[in-house]
């Protein structure tokens, strides 16, 4: 791809490159544009605190991943005709961890083995929206901020590109790896968070919906020889530079414009583009991550934090009825999405450690909310859009497994990034409802926690619309200070 | 362990240390919103804002601070070193610290609210990204415009002419002929120029071209609407697919507002329906999104209404106060649900930051001095004030708003910065004000606003690009070039390639159409089997017609009686007749008559579909089946139609339904039109046919009637979850990258790319002077030429071709409209 003779396509430096990025980001920046506003005013400077991580990985079970069925076993109940449902809080066994005295259920053995590595957190509870449409739980757990909104809120992602950048130049500082936006139900929700929001799109996603065509994502479009790229490239160039609108005198449209081609085309153009090309690992390792997408996603989220990426996003999809969204078949469909995750997850925390990343690399694993074992629908509150079935006794196999969405208590691995080795955080009741009953975690001070281990005040702000929009609910996350190690 | 930031908070305590010399510098402005209201909310807003007033005191306006609480005053504005807020936060009284409880102030905070005092303690929000926010007339007023000199004839020079020379400024030069038609044709129509229309334009020496020009874009309805359906898109939320649609938590008003932008419908009107919608067609705006699962009190529909009535129509923002008491400008929360209360069905309890108060909104409008509402009217009533209202000829802050909106849609910035702070100064209030006066005084026709804009010297003049991105000063140079919308960027690929999609995802129903009608609306859903309604419409003819064609279809059979005579019948309702219909008319009265059944054993679907267009000397008249047919089920039939029908041919052998008026039946009622009827095929087939009935071509599918697809997403189309009033200007590296290796940018001109070979007949020089001639309305000059001639070689591969077109496609040039 840079095979090109031309100096100016070779990889630039780091620091050419970040002039040109805030060059490109001041241009973003136009009088409309939201601007900072200081943050963390009731912070003194003597208790500033050092970043834990640089990268972030974040694991996104979407659909729903039921804590019962994973990370937090509860008592067991084998499928049998007759069985009384409330009986049931776990249709898996528990299995032992590499952290004395833990389990987790069966089906995740690769990640009990390194569980060592990480805390656990059984006690993260999300908002109460309704127990309807995942998408506004997504939205929720992904901005910070419970939809609708009156400005667009930006991702996570976003956030984090914005104010820290990308660490490598050659790599974009959002990458969201495994979710469709098109061709799928809920499309449109979906959009909806997938975006920098008022941030401007510089610091939206860059999206990767197939890992193993992640490649096609940084190389000329297809069909089209890394020459001709090259050529098409300095022709545009030399056209550019005979228009005559270069003799208006100053532009900042204009050359913002040039700039943004630029920057595209360098990224398109630098070697580190590899970094999105899975063909590049032997057989055995990709073997390793698991033939499934989300695994294969795993493997390019390692390679793109080798090569400097800033904050990515694995994610087993959103598809509505599908995956994690385990309304029917619940606990085939559990088995089948912990083989799924098991490996990769597991996979992926060695692979950082043994390359010596993980310390600065904040790996986490969650999900919009857990489910519970009761047949669909709602005692109090029927869900007018879910279908209510007999709930006393299972009679047939589809029914054996977690059902309903379930916001009482969730769980979350954090891996690296400074957090805590060998913890379990929080508790949940041991009978129905399994709701989190210590150290509940709620979104907005997860969020916290993670920012703060990038170095980020949980109440940093940016104008948006003459009000201050901050990072977490209104600057009010607070990080869990017992999770940092 | 904890965060801390050095950059706003430490510049700004190292602009408060001491100056070098030992005195203390003057510090600028500090500025409300970013340096004390955070402050405040911290430590004191807990029991001094969002409502309470412990001890007497409320923080949250100036008024409160002066005023003080229970024990006095807290500040002395003239010596601010005594002020007793100042002991209270610093600690001075060990036994009465504020705040009581949770973390004391810092010493720079401290250090920052006396400096704050010492410069006044505004409130305002002055020095807010150079935004002045203050408190904006809304009455109208008019404005005397100085006599015409030269050829500053336009109103709008004649009053700028004098805000330039005040300024050391004059107009700058005219804009050469081609830039202009470019521009022009871009802003009015979205659409880049026809070559040789440019070229005409270009030769034509008569003094009146540009006027004529303007005028002829604008005379186009449909090209008018096709273009400025995205500005209002974006404004009024609307779009035919995405959030919501799912399960009809939101309706578009596509059809309507169409429709609206082609007839030009009157703003006033505009607003009306918008706003107190007469039938379901508008109501998609003031029924907003309704969504699915618990939602913040501040996000009710009712309350949706409030932020975007006030946001669209009169530039203000109710979103803070839609919460609490605005900290930002003056609106309360009770003015925000004031508003939303306007559209309650029930009684609607405030809410403050998410939580109830108890209270329940009493409906009233924002400026009082245009009048009230009558909050104990029932809603319809309120919803019809309301309507009254907003378009009050002494509401000014309607057309200013909208007239601004125009402004900025031409010249690149509005005259109020940024458009939706209508509070904010405008440049010139002159022109500000006289537009405004102008769009109310004549029937407000947008369009003449735009032509007015379009046809001033202003507009002619040579773009001035912006030299910065932050503009500080809203002082007017001349017109700022603007960035193509997605729309209008997907568009002109599309003419310059020839690839535009055959379909459009949403399809516009032509002008003149009908709607599905059955006597009643639930027909849409399901009609009793065997119904037979009939339909009647008299036409009145002064003269003898001269063309008349008819397009039908009904579900499920039909047949069609002019004036007593047999016309047509059919069975099928998936297929579509057009027939001549004159030979049964005639001057005077004419009944169309129609007799339609719902066949079937079971209740189903049931409607009728008809439009015609009839031309006499007089002029053009449309029908087309609505509510001003009317319906009976009691026809006195001598036989059955359908017995009738000749089951070889289909043909209806008896077609006598009625001798005369004493045989009419007595119980004829309007027409019910059904909602979402028939689907996208029949729809299709019925719009041809009426299009090729009124001698219209089918007209090339448009971006904005199309999904978005990812590179109209990338390039800036908004989902419409938000209300959208300006686009971004710049391209960001993300969209670069989808430009230069996106899949459906590079398919297009995959495809493109042969068809622009063709078009100029395959030789290297006439595709490059076709394509800059298309794209940039302009010839290459000699370097382009000769750079883009060695890209093509003698002769052009289709690959070398494809890239000339992307390279063109990626220049600032092509990307702007200048």
């Amino acid at each position: 791809m840079s095979e090109s003779g031309d100096p100016a396509m070779t990889e630039p430096t780091r620091r050419d490159f970040l002039a040109r990025m805030s060059a490109a980001t001041l241009a973003a920046m136009t009088a409309r544009e939201p601007r900072r506003l200081f943050a963390a005013e009731d912070e003194a400077p003597e208790e500033r605190f050092e970043p834990t991580a640089d990268a972030v990985i974040l694991l996104w079970m979407a659909g729903g991943m039921a804590a019962t069925e994973t990370f937090d076993p509860k008592s067991y109940a084998a499928f049998e005709i007759g069985l009384e449902v409330k009986k049931i809080l776990s249709t898996f066994p528990s299995i032992p961890t590499a952290i004395d005295g833990v389990g987790v259920c069966e089906g995740l053995e690769n990640v009990a083995r390194v569980l060592d590595r990480g805390t656990l957190i059984r006690s993260h509870v999300v908002a109460d929206l309704g127990h309807v449409l995942h998408s506004r739980h997504q939205y929720h757990w992904h901005t910070g901020y419970v939809p609708p909104q009156t400005v667009a809120a930006p991702h996570m992602g976003a956030w984090i590109a914005k104010i820290l950048g990308p660490r490598d130049p050659a790599i974009p500082a959002f990458i969201d790896i495994g979710q469709r936006l098109e061709g799928i139900g809920e499309k449109e929700e979906l959009k909806a968070f997938h975006t920098a929001g008022f941030l401007g799109s510089e610091f939206g996603p860059f999206l990767v919906p197939f890992p193993d065509k992640g490649i096609e994502a940084v190389r000329p479009p297809e069909g089209m020889t890394p020459s001709r790229f090259q050529s098409r490239f300095r022709f545009y160039r030399e056209l550019a530079a005979k228009s005559p609108l270069g003799e208006t005198g100053s532009d900042y449209q204009k050359e913002s414009m040039v700039r943004a081609m630029e920057n595209a085309h360098r990224l398109l153009s630098s070697p580190k583009a590899a970094a999105f090309d899975l063909e590049r690992e032997s057989a055995e390792v990709r073997a390793a991550y698991g033939p499934g997408r989300f695994g294969q996603g795993c493997l390019l989220a390692r390679r793109l934090v080798e090569a400097g990426a800033r904050f990515i996003e694995v994610t087993t999809e959103y598809e509505p009825f599908k995956y994690w969204d385990t309304h029917e078949n619940g606990h085939t469909t559990a088995r089948d999405m912990k083989a799924a995750i098991d490996a990769p997850v597991a996979r992926l925390v060695l692979d950082l450690e043994e390359r010596g990343l993980l310390g600065r690399t904040l790996v986490v694993l969650a999900s919009e909310f857990s489910r519970d074992m009761i047949i669909e629908g709602r005692p109090d509150n029927v869900a007018p859009d879910q279908a209510i079935r007999p709930s006393e006794t299972l009679q047939e196999m589809r029914h054996y497994g977690a059902h309903r969405h379930f916001t009482g208590a969730g769980s979350v691995l954090l891996f690296g990034g400074g957090m805590k080795r060998g913890v379990v955080f929080g508790e949940t009741a041991p009978e129905r409802p399994c709701v989190a009953i210590r150290d509940k975690v709620s979104v907005e001070d997860l969020h916290a926690t993670i920012y703060r281990a990038l170095g980020i005040s949980p109440a940093t702000a940016f104008e948006v619309e003459r009000r201050p929009f901050y990072i977490t609910n209104d600057g009010k996350g607070t990080p869990v200070g017992a999770l940092f190690a | 362990m904890h965060v801390h930031f050095l950059d706003g908070f430490a510049a700004l305590l190292l602009a408060l240390a001491p100056a070098q010399n030992g005195a203390p510098a003057p510090h600028p402005p500090l500025a409300f919103s970013e340096h004390v209201l955070p402050l405040l909310r911290r430590h004191c807003f807990q029991c001094h804002g969002g409502g309470k007033k412990k001890g007497g005191l409320s923080l949250e306006t100036r008024e409160g601070l002066v005023a003080g609480g229970d024990s006095g005053p807290v500040v002395d504005l003239g010596r601010p070193e005594e002020s007793r807020l100042l002991a209270l936060v610093s600690g001075a009284d060990p036994d009465l610290v504020m705040p009581p409880k949770g973390d004391r102030l810092k010493k720079e905070e401290v250090s920052l609210l006396r400096l704050w005092i010492e410069q006044g303690a505004p409130y305002d929000t002055g020095t807010l990204s150079g935004s002045r926010a203050g408190v904006a007339p809304v009455l109208p007023r008019r404005v005397d415009v100085p006599a015409a000199s030269g050829d500053l004839t336009n109103p709008i020079d004649r009053l700028l002419e004098p805000y330039l020379r005040e300024r050391g400024l004059a107009f700058p030069p005219r804009a050469d002929d081609r830039t202009f038609a470019r521009r022009v044709s871009l802003d009015l129509a979205g659409v880049l120029p026809d070559p040789a229309r440019v070229d005409s334009f270009a030769a034509d020496a008569s003094p009146g071209k540009d006027a004529a020009l303007v005028a002829e874009i604008l005379r186009d309805g449909d090209a008018y609407a096709e273009h400025w359906i995205t500005f209002w898109n974006d404004l009024l939320r609307n779009d035919f697919a995405g959030t919501g649609f799912i399960d009809g938590g939101r309706k578009t008003i596509t059809e309507w507002l169409y429709a609206a932008l082609r007839d030009n419908l009157p703003y006033d009107r505009f607003v009306r329906e918008l706003v107190d919608p007469p039938t379901p067609d508008s109501e998609g705006f003031a029924y907003g999104i309704r969504w699915r699962g618990r939602i913040n009190a501040s996000q009710v529909r009712e309350l949706q209404f409030a932020q975007n009535t006030a946001q669209v129509f009169l530039g203000l923002n109710l979103k803070c106060a839609s919460c609490h008491d605005s900290f930002v400008d003056s609106w309360k929360l009770a003015d925000a649900y004031g508003l939303a209360a306007v559209v309650a069905d029930a009684p609607l309890e405030m809410n403050r930051c998410d939580a109830p108060t108890g209270e329940t909104a009493k409906a009233k409008f924002l400026f009082p001095e245009v009048g009230e509402i009558d909050a104990s009217a029932p809603r319809a009533e309120r919803q019809r004030e309301l309507a009254a209202l907003l378009t009050h000829e002494r509401n000014g802050r309607l057309a200013r708003t909208i007239v601004n909106r125009i402004w900025r849609q031409l010249m690149g910035r509005g005259l109020v910065e940024p458009v939706d702070v209508m509070d904010n100064a405008p440049f010139s209030a002159d022109v500000l004000d006289y537009l405004a006066s102008d769009l109310a005084a004549n029937g407000y026709d947008l369009k003449r606003t735009i032509e007015l804009v379009a046809t001033s010297r202003a507009y002619r003049s040579r773009s001035v690009p912006a030299a910065s991105e932050v503009a500080t000063d809203p002082a007017f140079e001349g017109p700022e070039p603007k960035r193509m919308t997605a729309e209008v960027f997907v568009d002109a690929v599309w003419r310059l390639t020839g690839t535009a999609p055959e379909k459009p995802s949403i399809e516009i129903p032509p002008d003149g159409s009908g709607r599905w009608i059955w006597r009643d609306a639930s027909a849409a859903k399901a009609a009793p089997a065997g119904e037979r309604v009939g339909f009647l419409k008299r036409l009145e003819l002064d003269t003898p017609p001269t063309f008349a064609q008819a397009v039908l279809t009904a579900d499920n059979a039909y047949v069609l009686v002019v004036n007593g005579r047999y016309v047509v019948a059919d069975t099928d309702w998936r297929t579509v007749e057009t027939l001549d219909l004159l030979p049964y008319l005639a001057p005077g009265h004419n009944d169309l008559l129609v007799l339609a059944d719902n066949l079937g054993a079971d209740p189903n679907p049931a409607g009728f579909w008809f439009a015609a267009r009839i031309e006499t000397a007089a002029g053009r008249i449309g029908i087309a089946s609505d509510s001003s047919w009317e319906c009976t089920t009691n026809m006195p039939l001598t036989a059955d139609p359908l017995i009738g029908m000749d089951g070889e041919t289909g043909e209806c052998r008896f077609f006598r339904l009625w001798s005369g008026p004493e045989d009419r039946p007595d119980d004829w009622r309007p027409a019910a039109i059904l909602e979402s009827f028939g689907g996208e095929e029949i729809r299709s087939r019925l719009f041809a046919a009426l299009r090729s009935v009124s001698g219209g071509g089918t007209r090339p599918v448009r971006a904005a009637f199309t999904a978005a697809d990812p590179l109209q997403l990338s390039l800036g189309r908004p989902n419409r979850e938000q209300v959208v009033t300006t686009r971004p200007a710049t391209l960001s590296t993300l969209q670069a990258l989808d430009l230069t290796n996106g899949k459906v940018l590079a398919e297009t001109l995959a495809r493109g790319a042969a068809n622009v070979r063709a078009r100029a007949g395959g030789a290297s020089p006439s595709i490059v002077d076709d394509l800059f001639a298309r794209a940039l309305a302009r010839p290459a000059t000699g370097a382009e030429r000769a750079a883009a001639l060695r890209l093509l070689g003698e002769t052009p591969s289709a690959q070398s071709v494809e890239d000339l077109l992307w390279s063109v496609l990626m220049l600032p040039e092509f990307q702007t409209i200048r």
